[in-house]
């Protein structure tokens, strides 16, 4: 099975939230760390792709309960606020070591740390 | 085809051994399971290599080698090779050398007589090597130079005088580098320029480093590091008596009357073929040479005993500049101050600079507690802290233990019908003693270095040590009661079987160990051409 397309938004929406954009450089969104986590779920991460589609279909549930709106369409501070409420979860911490690792392998991440490859 | 000499594994001491029995003139067949590795076919991809194995690595070996690990609960479970307790090694043409760090230390004389110096924990299976450094020195000599190391011979003050120095001099000092020279300094602690198979100038028609950032877990984009690959077995190769058959998995040492007459192994093709020789070499690294002497049915209850790597030590320093360079490899600079002569500890270890961190490995091992981990606030210290931070790390001569062990998985089997290498049991935990002890001496060496905070913690409780330092499985010794091989590394109760890698080593140094294997698997080659 694949992601629906609203969990695919729900993703690179929180994946943003784990990484932020700033004035600075991308967030995982524009680094191409989210989408690259997305390919991961069709390939090394395939075994936690349903959990993923629970996690993010929960998170999703959880916008339109607490602000009758999808997680994508929060302002970023309500979205802080509602990731926030998973802090305990074990998948939710999983999430963001995948974000994490993808960010720090991009070019962005890379880039932000001043890590430059010569030769 | 009927060989002088077959050799299983074309790693760090296949490697030596072929080139050493061709050079005399001896027909060798080398088998190796992996393939040869390029620059272009391993790549850079910062989670899958063999620094970090997220997802997978970039030199073997492949799915095709899975082990069971028995976990302290008693508890069971089949690995992969880039999962956590598989005890990997790379599984390629020149074994881990192609994608190692090349810190080529001599072990200390003092690692060769670990029960005389010390004594023996309780529990433990600390023993003497039957050989001593003086030994082995005239090996590690001719390796260094047929091999290429950079170095400075004048500053190993903790070894006997070399006959001839290193045939290049050391890497030049880092940023980083030059403050733990200073910090050193102002303990009065000796420090010396890490030995390096690596070009720091051009040697041997290959070029000098080009300083890049990816050396650890990698191949060398100018095929400036120096490993078995691009040195003995090219060389053996060149000489037109040794035939490297790749992709190969050998079956079984065949065995009569103790007497090895040949190997059987599976080709590429998964065709069962028969190789017959006049002396046969195993050299597949400690787990893999324990299992293959296991599947001969070669009986001795020592075999697979005394598993043993590294347990590492380590701690981060945060400075109030900037300490980071860009100059790869990254590690200069060492003291081995630590190896011996500790009130209280067996043993001790070497503590140097690391390797340049990637970023996502930062992220990952780097980390002090309670940074925050994620939103912008985790984003920024990374940002603020990647370019300011220095470890200090090192290996602590492992404390072996009888119950650190290979034996054959009595259930899973690879895809070529073997049982697989089971692996079980911890180091002992004398070894954590020791580990605290050179723990605090790193702390120690990065505050005087000029570090504002210092994180990282010593291993709190005793764990399997193997990995790409794994040793000890066919110790050597002159009794067979109490080790596999002979002090000629000839494997106890057959006239023509011997081993050539990390498996023989009674225990496995304050250092990393291939510079050791190399010199060693030199000798047993040489003494094999003496005698026949």
């Amino acid at each position: 099975m694949s992601l629906t397309t609203q969990q695919i938004i729900t993703l690179q929406a929180a994946a943003d939230r784990i990484i932020p954009p700033d004035d600075e450089s991308p967030g995982a969104r524009a680094s191409g760390a989210a989408t690259q986590l997305i390919a991961m779920l069709d390939g090394d991460l395939a075994a936690l792709k349903d959990d993923y589609a629970v996690f993010l279909t929960q998170l999703d549930l959880e916008a339109q309960v607490a602000y009758g709106s999808h997680f994508a369409e929060l302002s970023a501070e309500q979205q802080d606020v509602l990731l926030g409420s998973f802090r305990a979860s074990a998948f939710f911490n999983l999430f963001v070591e995948h974000v994490h690792e993808q960010f720090w392998s991009s070019a962005a991440g890379m880039k932000l740390v001043g890590f430059e490859v010569n030769g | 085809m009927k060989y002088d000499v077959i050799i299983i594994g074309a790693g760090a001491g296949g490697g030596v051994a072929a080139k050493v029995l061709t050079a005399a003139g001896k027909r060798v067949l080398l088998i190796e399971r992996g393939r040869w590795l390029t620059f272009e076919s391993t790549g850079r991809d910062h989670l899958r290599n063999q620094r970090m194995s997220l997802y997978g690595h970039n030199a073997g070996p492949s799915d095709d080698h899975p082990r069971v690990v028995e976990l302290p609960n008693g508890q069971e479970r089949v690995v992969l090779p880039w999962q956590e307790g598989y005890q990997a090694n790379a599984a390629a043409v020149g074994g881990g050398t192609p994608v190692y760090g090349a810190q080529a230390w001599r072990f200390h004389p003092t690692d060769f007589k670990m029960a005389t110096t010390y004594g023996v924990p309780e529990g433990s299976s600390l023993a003497d090597w039957p050989i001593g450094y003086d030994d082995l020195a005239p090996y590690y000599e001719a390796v260094e130079h047929e091999l290429g190391v950079c170095g400075d011979a004048g500053a190993m003050t903790h070894l006997p005088p070399y006959r001839r120095d290193y045939p290049m001099p050391p890497q030049p000092l880092t940023r980083p580098g030059a403050l733990h020279r200073r910090g050193a300094a102002a303990l009065g602690w000796s420090t010396v320029p890490v030995p390096l198979a690596i070009n720091s100038v051009p040697y041997a028609g290959r070029p000098a480093c080009i300083r890049c950032q990816h050396c650890v877990g990698f191949v060398c984009p100018v095929d400036a590091k120096n490993g078995a690959h691009n040195t003995f077995i090219a060389h053996a190769i060149a000489s037109g008596k040794c035939d490297l058959i790749t992709d190969a998995m050998v079956e079984r040492v065949q065995m009569r009357d103790g007497h090895a007459t040949g190997v059987s192994y599976f080709d590429a093709k998964g065709r069962r073929t028969l190789a017959e020789a006049e002396v046969v070499v195993v050299a597949a690294g400690a787990v893999e040479t324990a299992r293959l002497l296991l599947l001969s049915g070669i009986t001795n209850d020592n075999i697979g005993r005394n598993l043993q790597g590294h347990v590492y030590v380590g701690a981060v320093g945060l400075f109030e500049a900037e300490v980071y360079d860009g100059l790869g490899p990254g590690v200069t600079t060492a003291t081995t101050r630590w190896s011996h002569d500790n009130d209280g500890v067996v043993g001790g270890g070497m503590l140097a600079d690391d390797f340049i961190v990637l970023p996502a490995i930062f992220w990952k091992r780097y980390l002090p507690p309670g940074a925050p981990r994620w939103g912008l606030a985790a984003k920024h210290w990374m940002r603020d802290h990647y370019r300011r931070c220095s470890e200090i790390k090192g290996p602590i001569q492992d404390i072996p233990s009888p119950q650190a062990r290979v034996t054959l998985d009595p259930r899973v089997r690879d895809r070529w019908g073997l049982p697989v290498a089971r692996l079980s049991g911890t180091t002992h935990p004398e070894s954590i003693r020791t580990a605290r002890f050179l723990h605090a001496k790193a702390v120690e060496w990065l505050k005087a270095s000029g570090a504002v905070e210092v994180w990282g913690e010593p291993p709190a409780a005793p764990y399997l040590s193997g990995g790409q330092h794994q040793a000890g499985t066919c110790r050597m010794g002159h009794d067979p009661a109490t080790s596999v091989v002979d002090a000629h590394c000839r494997v106890h109760g057959t006239d023509n079987l011997y081993i050539a890698d990390g498996s023989v080593h009674v225990t496995n140094g304050g250092f990393n160990p291939f510079l050791t294997i190399m010199a060693l698997a030199y000798r047993t080659a040489e003494g094999v051409t003496k005698r026949w």
